[in-house]
């Protein structure tokens, strides 16, 4: 049976086997064999002789992980999907900023590209513009306000 | 702790992040008082544990605290300060600030107020180096009668258009021909009036394959005045410099010796009497033309410390109150070994470098022989939205450059910080890239490899995926995830279970 995972937003498919104490990945026709023991806060991986130290830190959308100079993170697929599903026609912060222009009303009817919000952060300007056409549901930020990366400033209900 | 016993000063320093941290350490090693400043942003900021006394100037916006003249200088005179550090950034360059902190009876930290008004002008700065003696760019001053085309065809194209008051790359065009020569003039004047309040402009011939060498320089007031071995900053992105290293592997040790030379030209000039830095472009065939002085401390000022052993910071607060350089020329062209620094950055590589703000849940930092880190963050720390988006500089020296970039890779690897996006990855690609490691490149390295340096290394996946399924199965809980959706540990479980 195989799996898939999402690592570093490319999705992976593998099959997982446990032996004894090894783990086995089977990806694309290719067998890997790992021991893993935890030591302390890391993971210890043995594969063949060699020994690679593992550093993790489990974050709300992920578990991050190092293994030598590479960076992964690593999401179940499906769960991210149910985040992106319900919020990607809303304008969110794509970084911490001041709101520096509103330029919608609620019931205001938009079109796709249009400017709604206008965000500084570190005295760059981000126009952030909406990915659908629609109308303004309501308005959570007014002028002057900071937010926090990943904040909905805007609802929008599309048509 | 009291090591040292010399006439104590209270010394303010009028930044804040990694240089004000790496400013306050080097008064307290030479036995002064180390006093800080903060904005609202700052009130937990790293920094100000490194001073015996911190005292707020004002709100967020850098406006209203770190450029905020009036309020740092009515803080310093309150509390008897003796002397202000401008590090680098802020209020480093600005002649006005420099002019108040002396006639307020303060020691300032820096050169003399005159000779920063002489280079802080890029046209006026030509000027100079060109009666010192020194090759500059060929260019021309576009007056406002000069007509654009006439002026470009005596240099030839392309061109640089920049801007005379301008800095760090703001304002920069290159014109490859006469339409887009016209069609940027008036772009590029209107941006040099509204970021500068100075709408001159000038026209520079534009170097192919150019690199961006300079040289640090450090003077007395008796003058004294000596170069260091060079440093290489071709690796930039928009003007901005990611990577430095020291010595170059473009240019040897008597084109060092040349530039060196011509960087103390270019300071006796005007009369300089502080730690400064001259920078240079050098062109394909080894040319060398004096580009611009930088009248403070710079970023990268730790490469050149690592190779000479010699503590710019502190020399520069020493000269700055009267005391007298005792180095000999000779002790310094010889780098000890290679030292490369890499800028980390709170930045989105793959979002086109939107600065990555916000809370640090988890820092880890490197360690080991030869690796330095001047940081300004730790966990818990919140990046603020309202300044640069620095972190800290990684800095590694070996006793060659196949050592030191052999540090700093394993450096950067170890060092782990979240949630927020830094440029570590980004770096980590440009010394793994072949051209980097054999010292081939030129200021164009990022753009002439930019996609290559996103790759992302899938050689440890499978490793990851055993891994992840290992913390699930060891019953790894995932403590934010509250709101009734599966979690990750019964995912996890769900894994262990399909064989049974």
């Amino acid at each position: 049976m195989s799996e898939t995972v999402k690592i570093n937003n490319k999705l992976w498919e593998y099959e997982l086997d446990k032996e004894d104490n090894c783990f086995i990945v089977k990806i694309d026709g290719k067998v890997y064999r790992y021991e893993i023991y935890m030591i302390g806060d890391e993971l210890f991986v043995k594969e063949n002789n060699k020994y690679i130290k593992i550093s993790y830190f489990q974050e709300k959308d992920g578990l991050n992980l190092w293994a030598e100079d590479a960076f992964y993170k690593i999401s179940e697929e499906s769960e991210e999907e149910l985040i992106e599903e319900e919020s990607e026609k809303d304008i969110k912060a794509p970084m911490p900023g001041i709101i520096k222009e509103v330029l919608v009303e609620v019931g205001q009817h938009i079109s796709k590209g249009q400017t709604v919000v206008v965000l500084e952060s570190m005295k760059m300007s981000n126009e952030l513009k909406a990915s659908v056409d629609g109308e303004i549901k309501e308005i959570f930020v007014a002028v002057g306000d900071q937010v926090d990366a990943f904040a909905t400033l805007v609802r929008i209900e599309s048509e | 702790m009291e090591y040292s016993e010399c006439e104590k000063k209270r010394i303010l320093v009028a930044n804040r992040g990694e240089i004000a941290i790496r400013i306050l350490k080097a008064i307290r090693e030479l036995g002064h008082t180390a006093i800080a400043i903060y904005s609202d942003a700052d009130k937990f900021s790293p920094h100000l544990t490194f001073a015996d006394e911190a005292y707020y100037v004002g709100e967020s916006e850098a406006s209203k605290s770190y450029l905020n003249i009036d309020r740092i200088i009515e803080v310093a005179k309150k509390n008897k300060i003796d002397g202000i550090h401008p590090g680098y950034g802020f209020l480093a360059e600005n002649t006005k600030f420099a002019d108040v902190v002396k006639s307020s009876n303060m020691v300032w930290v820096g050169p003399q107020p005159k000779s920063m008004y002489d280079v802080g002008d890029k046209i006026r700065a030509r000027e100079i180096a060109k009666s010192a003696g020194v090759p500059i760019i060929p260019g021309v001053t576009l007056g406002s009668n000069t007509d654009p085309v006439d002026a470009a065809k005596g240099l030839g194209f392309p061109i640089l258009i920049k801007a005379s008051a301008g800095g760090g790359g703001k304002g920069m065009r290159i014109v490859r021909d006469e339409r887009e020569l016209i069609d940027n003039v008036d772009i590029a004047r209107k941006e040099a009036e509204s970021s500068f309040a100075d709408p001159t402009i000038y026209f520079e011939k534009l170097l192919e394959e150019p690199h961006h060498i300079e040289i640090q320089v450090l003077a007395d007031k008796f003058g004294n005045a000596y170069y260091f071995p060079e440093r290489e900053c071709s690796i930039q992105r928009r003007y901005q410099k990611i990577v430095e290293e020291s010595p170059s592997t473009t240019i040897d040790r008597m084109q060092a010796k040349s530039m060196g030379e011509a960087a103390l030209k270019v300071i006796k000039e005007i009369a300089y009497d502080s730690a400064g830095t001259v920078e240079f472009m050098v062109d394909k065939d080894k040319n060398f033309y004096f580009l611009e002085v930088n009248t403070r401390i710079q970023v990268e000022h730790p490469v050149t410390e690592e190779i000479t052993g010699i503590d710019l910071v502190a020399n520069q607060i020493e000269v700055a109150f009267g005391k007298s350089l005792s180095f000999n020329q000779d002790s310094l062209n010889i780098p000890k070994g290679h030292a490369i620094e890499a800028r980390i950055y709170a930045e989105d590589p793959v979002n086109n470098f939107i600065p990555s703000t916000g809370k640090i849940d988890y820092y880890k930092i490197p360690y080991g022989a030869g690796i330095r880190l001047d940081d300004g963050a730790c966990k818990g720390f919140e990046i603020p939205i309202h300044y640069d988006p620095i972190i800290s500089k990684v800095i590694a020296r070996g006793k060659d450059r196949k050592q030191s970039l052999y540090r700093l890779h394993k450096a950067l690897s170890d060092y782990h910080i979240l949630p927020l996006k830094t440029t570590i990855s980004f770096i980590m690609n440009i010394i793994k890239h072949p051209e980097f490691i054999k010292g081939c490149y030129d200021t164009n390295f990022i753009n002439k490899n930019y996609e290559k340096l996103f790759d992302e290394n899938e050689e440890y996946i499978p490793l990851a995926i055993a891994c992840y399924y290992y913390l699930g199965s060891q019953g790894f809980s995932n403590e934010y995830n509250l709101d009734g959706r599966e979690t990750l540990k019964e995912c996890w479980q769900h894994l262990t279970n399909f064989r049974g």
